[in-house]
């Protein structure tokens, strides 16, 4: 049966080869018709609405680069919602990296029952933010465990703490500063007030829930390392602690870049935490690009904007790709000494 | 693969017996440590379920106490009756029904079709063919008829839905087309499997039904439901493409590959907008099709399972092979079983994923009875009109499973990691 193929396709070397590939083109089909619809096609169109004025029900009209002109003014929303998940980047990233590290250094530890205190640190990452939100809201009341506590611990010191209503105050941390100065910064210069209150409390939580999962990323990363190098290097006199920057930081970098590169992917698109604790206030100062193209979209005040919304969605993606690959950049060059 | 288990250290069991006391202190502390971190991270945890048995006025008041002063047990059965006025309407369950039905018959269709000997026996390839086609054209046709009878005049729904059945009524036709079947068998499959998809569809409509409208039973039932059905789907349509990138040649199969892993850099937002205009113009909005369609296969897991196989030695198959087995018969009696624990990493995370996801079911779900826990959940301080306990208790439900599944499967999390990260 292997001679008589050729001849009709030129392609493959034989029947079983034709076959084969048949087989494997029905096999991947249905990837193919995915993606080619919620992936390919999806991303065409995005890019067409993009440069169009588009409401869902009636015939998108052409509008050229207003949509993006309009994303970009300085005054507009996505400016700010850009400024404050900027700042929402810069803090979590390396926190919950740092601390994911410290976690699992610590849990790598081979002792009895190491498998109940996974479960103990993995939990606020395998339940639903959705959970933890809600759970968070609820501490975070006026009248509950958060301002209990550190009402507790000021008392320990004689001081007198007065509750905070975390979800709703629109404090910048830099404004914090000055006011305790004496002076004030004018909602004019927004940008310098720095994250408020609320947005550091959703900031707090989301390096609760994340860090756990990347926890998960460096064990894994961890249990790969060959115990003789830690021998190796204790032979050599190495303390634990030169051991583990000199043997484990090292070996880790790959998934310390992964960590940092999905880490920033996931912060920039925050959404779920947003929706149900603020939307986007007080003030503005939790709004964040993925809750304002959600909000567009959906058109919650006013008509939906779709254009409006791919347009801001595309300046989005191309500032992550921007930021990952930076990070590339940097993370690797520092690789080359090894 | 992976295993956790490594060497012991030789120097520590040299030095164990010379220094009990410090090495007796160093234990000590690291339970301590570890105690202590612990406990902080699953403090919320805790303060949550201790409040899922107070009352709503004991748990906002202040200074909150730690324990209930009356164990209030009866939260738990009062959340799950109470009802936020959905009505138990035909359509949604007519749509969860569907999506189950759709995939059992795709599977149902795969297994029965599937003839180890007996080629040429039977129906000639000139009628079996034509019928089997035949009959893919009625499954699609059957398929936009229930829906059109359960939702009224809704052209585009039902066809979108007809069209979507019968593709996949197509892909196992071709499956099993290209392993010289017996065709008498490939048409009893399809009849017999059409039976069971239609089975599977109603059954679980006249559940949805049972399970009412805006209550949690329903919520509960909707969101195990997809769940599974996104779990299942993802299994078998990822294990096949990831059979075909890791065995099978083909032209383009780096180029499908390399764009499959450059596609998994775009940002889920870039696609929102535009997925949200394709599933409302084909009437998809609430409907579990918009939840299980767009998502029985990810480029993520395709990967995942490919490095898996690719690690896996293929002598087995190669005397498969030499047999006479057809691909698909090497695809399901050796490559799945052999990838049995890769598999199981992406039930659990593609479970965990649906179970987990918000974004999604929130948009394209709108009326009560198609809600998902944690839409449910997100809106109950507008619907319970600001029962903390009785919100704490529904977290604590949602919960409940994805942390039993880690504890008893926590090490196919830690692979599935390490499959897609740390190796790859």
């Amino acid at each position: 049966m292997a001679k008589a193929a050729p001849a009709r396709r030129g392609i493959f070397h034989s029947a079983r080869a034709r076959q084969e590939a048949l087989t494997a083109y029905l096999f991947i089909a249905p990837y193919l018709l995915v993606t080619l619809v919620f992936t390919v096609g999806v991303v065409i169109f995005a890019f067409y609405i993009s440069f169009t004025s588009f409401d869902l029900f009636t015939t998108p009209r052409w509008v050229a680069l207003d949509n993006y002109i309009k994303a970009l003014s300085l005054r507009g929303d996505f400016i700010r919602s850009l400024v404050n998940v900027l700042w929402y980047v810069v803090i979590v990233v390396p926190t919950q990296t740092a601390l994911a590290l410290a976690l699992a250094t610590l849990i790598n530890v081979k002792v009895r029952g190491a498998q109940f205190f996974r479960t103990l640190f993995y939990a606020p990452s395998v339940t639903s933010s959705v959970v933890i939100t809600m759970i968070f809201w609820w501490l975070y009341l006026k009248t509950g465990y958060l301002n209990y506590f550190l009402t507790q611990l000021w008392g320990l010191f004689g001081a007198e703490w007065t509750q905070v209503e975390w979800l709703n105050n629109p404090r910048g941390l830099i404004q914090l500063v000055a006011r305790a100065m004496g002076s004030d910064i004018p909602s004019s210069l927004w940008y310098l007030r720095g994250p408020s209150v609320t947005w550091m409390a959703i900031m707090f939580q989301n390096i609760f829930t994340t860090a756990p999962t990347f926890m998960i990323m460096f064990l894994a990363a961890l249990q790969e390392i060959p115990p003789t190098l830690y021998e190796a290097a204790s032979i050599d006199g190495a303390s634990k602690w030169q051991q583990f920057w000199r043997v484990t930081l090292p070996l880790l970098r790959p998934v310390l870049l992964l960590v940092i590169v999905l880490g920033t992917i996931g912060t920039w698109q925050v959404f779920d935490q947003v929706k149900i604790l603020t939307a986007g206030g007080p003030l503005d100062t939790t709004l964040v690009p993925v809750y304002l193209i959600y909000a567009r979209a959906l058109g919650t005040d006013g008509p939906p904007q779709m254009g409006l919304a791919a347009a801001m969605a595309f300046l989005l993606a191309i500032i992550i790709f921007l930021f990952t690959f930076l990070q590339r950049r940097f993370i690797e060059s520092g690789t080359e000494q090894y | 693969m992976a295993t956790l288990a490594r060497p012991v250290n030789p120097s520590r069991v040299i030095l164990a017996p010379a220094a009990p006391l410090t090495k007796v202190l160093g234990r000590v502390l690291i339970y301590g440590v570890l105690l202590l971190v612990g406990l902080i991270l699953f403090t919320p945890f805790i303060l949550a379920f201790l409040g899922t048995f107070k009352t709503n006025a004991e748990i906002i008041a202040w200074p909150p106490r730690l324990f209930p002063a009356e164990w209030r047990v009866a939260n738990w059965p009062e959340l799950l009756n109470t009802d936020v006025g959905g009505l138990p309407r035909a359509e949604g369950a007519t749509s969860l029904g569907l999506t189950a039905g759709v995939f059992a018959f795709f599977w149902t269709f795969l297994l029965g079709g599937l003839s180890s000997e007996a080629k040429g026996q039977g129906l000639p390839r000139s009628i079996g063919l034509p019928a089997a086609l035949a009959l893919v054209v009625g499954v699609g046709l059957a398929g936009a008829w229930y829906v059109g009878l359960r939702f009224g005049a809704k052209p585009v729904l039902s066809w979108s839905t007809g069209i979507a059945t019968a593709l996949f009524a197509l892909i196992g036709l071709g499956v099993l087309a290209m392993s010289r079947p017996d065709w008498g068998r490939v048409v009893a499959a399809m009849a017999g499997a059409i039976l069971v998809g239609a089975l599977v569809a109603v059954l679980f409509e006249q559940l949805a039904l049972a399970a009412g409208g805006g209550r949690f039973v329903r919520w509960l039932f909707n969101t195990a439901l997809l769940s599974v059905v996104r779990a299942i789907t993802q299994v078998i349509f990822c294990s096949m493409a990831a059979y075909a990138f890791a065995r099978l040649a083909f032209p383009g199969k780096n180029l499908v590959f390399n764009f499959m892993l450059a596609s998994m850099m775009i940002p889920g937002a870039v696609t929102l907008v535009p997925t949200y205009v394709v599933i409302a113009k084909m009437e998809w909005i609430n409907r579990a099709h918009a939840l299980i369609f767009p998502s029985i296969v990810n480029a993520f897991g395709i990967f995942m399972l490919t490095q898996f196989l690719k690690a896996v030695p293929r002598e087995l198959e190669e005397a498969a092979f030499i047999d006479g087995a057809s691909y698909f018969q090497i695809y399901k009696d050796v490559v799945l079983p052999l990838a049995r624990p890769a598999l199981l990493t992406l039930f659990i995370l593609q479970f965990q994923g649906m179970w987990n996801d918000f974004l999604a079911p929130l948009l394209y779900t709108q009326t009560p009875d198609m809600w998902v826990l944690n839409v449910a959940l997100s809106l109950f301080q507008q619907n319970y009109k600001a029962q903390w306990n009785l919100t704490l208790v529904g977290a604590m439900i949602n919960a409940i499973v994805p942390l039993t599944m880690f504890f008893f499967f926590s090490r196919y999390y830690i692979e599935g990691v390490s499959y897609a990260g740390v190796k790859g």
